[in-house]
């Protein structure tokens, strides 16, 4: 038996994992009121345990509940193409309207959520959460999540729990230029492609003892694109003592990619500064990665460790 | 005249101008699209051609504003030459834009276009054309309002660059004649591989505009302006190319490099400024006239860098390197300045006409530097710089004309002063560097600096004025000077040189130093004095020479030849001078004028004065040879 553990370990191991996507994701900027929420929760309890938490939170470049609108000034130009008119000032003032901005419209989605409750037992449980909507540099995170829980019981005590992250992205295409400050970007591409990319982790458990602690954090709101946009998720179950963990637990990562194509047919500079550069575009969906993952074990756990993330952004 | 040239050009450009013929086109299966539609602030219209070679063509207009109203009396798209967008429009509203841009496969692309904001109203025939060598984009538009701007712009995808751009900046209207083009382009004129763009183009503003025309491309830069800063008129044609460009209207030339020109009127209350420059990584040219006060500028300027060959104002020149020249008339109420430069690394030649006070000035002026074979105000072969005028200065409060040439160690310069009313009509040239041909009728070898002038000054007040050439080197110095006090007219040709210098012309010059000389024809004066002196002299005046002819209240002085120098040489006149140190010597036909020579060497002088003619008159300091080599100062007259 032993020996299946440690293979399982291994497995997990092997399962343990950092995907990154090379999409377009720009990240989308604060908007200038910005809010923080953080929570601290401490408890030791002979009994039962409860705990519900769900975050949901929207943000755009756009009214919510709107499409996402080009960047300003762009039109159709028939047969699909897109003309893009960045710097003139006639044709800015032409299609200022409707909330488009100089950037392609983006939106960002994100959920958090947690269920956990635990009956006839001895609970350790500690979690620190919190959420920040403000721009947020490499490093930090705009929705941070971390939890240790400890359950043993002497009866047929049970402690369950679930966790989920989502985060959910669409965009416009937009100016490199308008999105990154690194000059170098817009000679990799000079335009950002549309996308709409949809990551969502998390892990459930139902054991009847052993030690359990859970990392989740997102970064996606930022004042450049020059970070790319993170996910991610960390669990690691083991058993208290020399006895392992019992029940089962399982952990997953669900990606869908969508990323654009921006083929530029034609860049056309025009002599004054007022009169901007025209674009002539074609675009379209170029990729498209589906990516479903779900790892679980049963029985008696020594050891369940599993680490996923999830990276995008064009400078990673 | 010129605006008869202008005319004409502006005539055979609306011939050609729609421009669209340009360009020799793969032909290939286009899509054409026509778009456009109504948003919360204005309307748009517009149309699109796409080929399967990767030809791109464009056009919009756009109006914003309540009263935004396009009216699009023409729009086509087609496929009969790569990808072809144009239309006819007439736009209005607040802020109205008309735009027509192309591209091809191979990186070129043009564009043109017309903005105008403030009460604004836009009629124009617009398109663009790519094909498979080239693409093109042109205007014929007339706009008013605030804020006015047209622009045309070529970029080439070797990385030539061409453009035009007209601006008004505070209330008037504009109309404008304009493209640019890029890859094999024959367009306004301009034969060429490369980009080319180029206007005619009228400004009527009441608070200022410009137009202006550049092209970079091959390591070379030209570029060409038209602007007042105040209330005025610009009227102007203008080119610019870069890339292998044969250019014919403004001047026939062939540049491996850039060219820009213009043919310019400006009318102006309170400005006017009229540029043109050429260069390359080495060279240097420019042109440049301006006047500050009521008036006008009127003007024919070319500028061109790399390997140029061809005719400019009159001049046939073959130059690697950069040249630029100019005929320009300002007349103006109040201040008036041209010049012309040229330089190199090691080398700088500039000339310029000016005055202040009311009087106009007319002149041809040419400037170039390189490698130089210039033909017509001089002809001369110079590795170096050089600069030369011909000018016709009439003030009512002075003028002067000015030419200068330097080297590192050398100075030549020369200069026509009027110090009331009047006129000066001259003709000047300096050049440093190794110079080789004939200039101001002396021919000339030199390796260093050298200047002349051939001056005629009319006083006709008690001012007077005068004439002089310099030359000088770190250690000797020659000077020669006409000069008239009072009423009268001065009448000469002057030449001064410094470094090596082998002269023929006023004398028999071969010398290391610094040599001067003038050959006056008259200097005549009804109740003021005049004369003509001659100095040379070594380091800090040890040796010294000097020869001097005078009247005083009233008198003439006619035919007479002055030459002096300094440095270690042989002056061939009537008798050979072999001196080292200084020498003066002039020559008296006729006449009783006081004339007069000195010479110092230390502190040892001799001086001669006579009233006598025919007469030879000399003064030398040194060590010279008289049949036998004497040490000192001796001065005396055959």
């Amino acid at each position: 038996m032993r020996k299946n553990v440690i293979f399982i370990v291994g497995l997990l191991a092997l399962f343990t994992m950092t995907i990154g996507f090379a999409c377009a994701d720009p990240s989308i900027p604060s908007p200038p009121e910005t809010q923080g929420i953080s929570i601290s929760i401490v408890a030791q309890v002979n009994g039962g345990f409860s705990e519900k938490q769900e975050t949901s939170w929207q943000t755009s470049t756009s009214p919510l509940g709107s499409g996402l609108t080009y960047p300003n000034p762009s039109f159709p130009m028939g047969g699909g193409y897109i003309g893009y008119w960045p710097g003139n000032i006639g044709l800015e003032e032409l299609f200022g309207g409707n909330g488009n901005t100089s950037r392609g419209g983006v939106l960002y989605e994100t959920v958090y959520s947690e269920s956990t409750s635990a009956t006839s037992g001895t609970i350790d449980y500690v979690k620190q959460f919190s959420a920040d909507t403000g721009n947020k540099l490499q490093g930090t995170s705009n929705i941070e999540a971390q939890r240790v829980i400890v359950f043993t019981t002497d009866t047929s005590g049970r402690l369950v729990s679930s966790e989920n992250l989502m985060l959910d992205s669409a965009g416009q295409f937009s100016l490199a230029s308008e999105v990154f400050t690194c000059p170098f970007a817009p000679q990799v591409s000079e335009i950002l492609p549309q996308f709409c990319n949809r990551v969502e982790m998390g892990s459930d458990l139902d054991i009847s003892g052993g030690s359990v602690s859970t990392a989740a954090s997102e970064r996606f709101v930022s004042a450049t694109g020059d970070y790319p946009v993170t996910s991610d998720y960390r669990i690691r179950l083991t058993g208290i003592g020399d006895q392992p963990a019992q029940g089962s637990v399982s952990a997953f990562m669900d990606v869908q990619a969508r990323e654009g194509m921006v083929d530029i047919l034609a860049r056309i500079p025009f002599e004054d500064p007022d009169m901007g550069t025209l674009y002539v575009l074609n675009m379209g969906l170029a990729s498209e990665l589906q990516y479903e993952e779900l790892t679980a074990v049963y029985g008696q756990i020594t050891l369940f460790e599993k680490d996923m993330r999830f990276e995008s952004g064009m400078i990673r | 005249m010129m605006g008869g040239i202008m005319n004409k050009n502006r005539r055979a450009l609306a011939g050609i101008v729609l421009l669209f013929i340009i360009v020799c086109c793969a032909v290939g299966t286009a899509e054409t699209y026509d778009f456009g539609g109504v948003t919360d602030n204005g309307e748009y219209s517009g149309t699109l051609a796409i080929d399967n070679n990767g030809n791109v063509a464009v056009t919009i207009a756009s109006a914003t504003g309540a009263t935004a109203n396009v009216q699009v009396g023409a729009q086509d798209s087609d496929d009969a030459n790569g990808a072809t967008a144009m239309q006819a429009t007439t736009a209005s509203g607040d802020m109205v834009f008309v735009g027509s841009g192309a591209a091809n496969a191979n990186g070129n692309t043009a564009s043109t276009g017309a903005l105008a904001y403030g009460n604004a109203e836009i009629e124009t025939v617009l398109g663009a054309v790519a094909g498979g060598t080239g693409v093109a984009a042109g205007q014929d538009t007339s706009m008013n309002g605030q804020t006015a701007i047209a622009g045309s712009l070529g970029v080439s995808g070797a990385g030539d660059v061409a453009s035009t751009d007209t601006h008004l900046s505070d209330a008037g209207s504009i109309d404008t004649i304009q493209g640019a083009a890029t890859g094999e382009v024959d367009f306004m004129g301009i034969n060429a591989a490369g980009a080319a763009a180029g206007q005619s183009s009228t400004i009527s503003a009441s608070n200022g505009g410009w137009a202006s025309s550049t092209a970079t491309g091959r390591g070379s830069t030209a570029m060409t302006q038209a602007s007042t800063a105040g209330a005025g008129n610009i009227n102007t044609l203008q080119v610019a190319a870069a890339g292998e460009v044969d250019l014919t209207g403004l001047a026939e030339v062939s540049v491996n490099g850039a060219v820009a020109g213009q043919s310019s009127d400006i009318q102006s209350d309170n400005g006017g400024f009229i540029f043109g420059s050429a260069a390359t990584e080495s060279y240097e040219a420019m042109t440049r006239a301006e006047y500050t006060g009521n008036g006008n500028i009127d003007t024919i300027q070319v500028a061109a860098a790399g390997d140029i060959d061809g005719t400019l104002c009159s001049n046939s020149f073959d130059v690697g390197g950069a040249i630029a020249g100019q005929y320009s008339d300002i007349q103006s109420k109040k201040r008036g300045k041209i010049l012309s430069g040229a330089a190199s690394e090691s080398y700088e030649a500039m000339t310029q006409a000016r005055y202040s006070g009311g009087g106009s000035i007319q002149t041809f002026q040419v400037a170039a530097a390189g490698e130089v074979d210039l033909t017509g105000l001089a002809e001369v072969s110079v590795n170096g710089a050089v600069a030369g005028h011909s000018s016709d200065i009439q003030g009512n409060n002075g003028g002067n004309a000015i030419t200068a040439a330097e080297t590192e160690s050398y100075e030549a310069r020369t200069r026509a002063q009027l110090d009331g009313s009047g006129n000066i009509d001259t003709i000047q040239i300096a050049a440093a560097g190794e110079v080789d041909g004939t200039l101001c009728s002396n021919s000339i070898d030199v390796g260093g600096a050298v200047a002349g002038q051939s001056s005629f000054i009319h006083s006709e007040r008690r001012n007077g004025g005068y004439a002089n050439s310099a030359a000088e080197t770190e250690s000797y110095e020659a000077r020669t000077r006409a000069q008239l006090d009072g009423r009268g007219n001065i009448d000469t040709i002057q030449v001064a040189a410094a470094g090596e210098v082998d002269l023929t012309g006023l004398a028999e010059v071969s010398l290391d130093g610094a040599v001067a000389g003038q050959s006056v024809d008259v200097i005549t004066s009804g109740g003021g004095d005049g004369n003509a002196i001659s100095t040379a002299e070594t380091e800090n005046g040890y040796d010294y020479a000097r020869v001097l002819t005078r009247f005083r209240n009233g008198g003439y002085i006619d035919d007479i030849i002055q030459v002096c120098a300094a440095g270690n040489g042989v002056i061939t006149t009537p008798i050979d001078i072999e001196a080292e140190g200084a020498a003066a010597a002039q020559f008296i036909p006729s006449g009783s004028n006081r004339i007069i020579s000195r010479a110092v060497h230390g502190i040892e002088t001799a001086r001669n004065s006579e009233r006598t003619s025919p007469a030879f008159q000399y003064a030398v300091a040194g060590s010279f040879t008289d049949g036998v080599t004497i040490e000192g100062a001796a001065a005396g007259i055959i």
